[in-house]
């Protein structure tokens, strides 16, 4: 379904609880009059999620790298020693 | 995969080098192990990215005793969990770390969308997720101005949106 640009603004406020609350309310009166706004609500919300869960994967990836390099380059040697002095009786 | 437009390298480098040797002490003192101090530092970074950096949220304390805290916390449920306890406050908490393990079919999808609508995506991630700025946003993918990112940033918003719905009917199993 197309929507609007106006529609799209709308979802996306009440989305991130940008509405004040009468336009809440007006707008939760029209999910339960209009299905298929409830329908592209839930999708865009699905937008939301998937956009948060990239978000997260990258940053994970980054620390990851991060920590690696930590763990291996020479200049972090001083680091790694105190990290791995804690653990000793693991290793 | 592709590596985000903000390149966090020097601030990850930086909270390691002076937090984590803290935070690596605290784990050992209470019974766990190196690769369990690895895991809470990346999810307690996780939280405070969100909460701190993008959340935008003033912190009272300093950064290391917030990010030690967080880690504490973290590891101190982990263990309530494993011993079979699971505390009220700390649902939000794993929620957030382990939602994204949850849902093999939102992976298919991230899949996709990466060749589909990279370009949206970076956008939308720039914006919700990272919290950058509208003005920002226009530098940085070269348009004319706030005015015409948002409008670009609603483009994006639908054009995801109907992909996913389009998708999502072949995966089964992704639930909004």
């Amino acid at each position: 379904m197309k929507t609007s640009a106006s529609e799209i603004r709308l979802i996306d406020n009440y989305i991130q609880k940008q509405l004040s609350p009468a336009d809440q309310l007006v707008f939760e009166a029209n999910l339960l009059l209009c299905p298929e706004l409830a329908e592209t609500l839930r999708w865009q919300q699905a937008v939301h999620q998937l956009v948060k869960m990239r978000g997260r994967q990258q940053l994970k990836a980054q620390i990851k790298q991060v920590e690696q390099t930590l763990f291996t380059e020479v200049k972090h040697q001083t680091f790694r020693e105190k990290i791995y002095k804690l653990f000793k009786r693991d290793l | 995969m592709e590596t985000s437009y903000i390149n966090h390298e020097n601030w990850l480098t930086h909270l390691y080098l002076s937090v984590f040797p803290a935070v690596a002490a605290h784990i050992k003192a209470k019974g766990g192990t190196l690769d369990d101090a690895r895991d809470v530092f990346q999810d307690a970074l996780v939280i405070y990215y969100e909460k701190v950096i993008a959340g935008k949220v003033v912190i009272e304390y300093s950064e290391k005793a917030y990010l030690l805290g967080i880690a504490r916390h973290l590891w101190y449920h982990r263990q309530q969990k494993q011993k079979g306890r699971v505390s009220e406050d700390m649902l939000d908490y794993e929620r957030l770390i382990e939602e994204e393990h949850s849902l093999p079919s939102a992976k298919r999808l991230l899949r996709y969308l990466e060749t589909a609508g990279q370009k949206c995506m970076d956008m939308l991630q720039a914006f919700y997720y990272d919290k950058v700025s509208m003005r920002e946003i226009a530098e940085r993918f070269n348009l004319s101005g706030e005015r015409s990112a948002t409008v670009q940033k609603h483009k994006c918003l639908e054009k995801v949106r109907e992909k996913v719905k389009e998708k999502s009917l072949t995966y089964e199993d992704f639930c909004l």
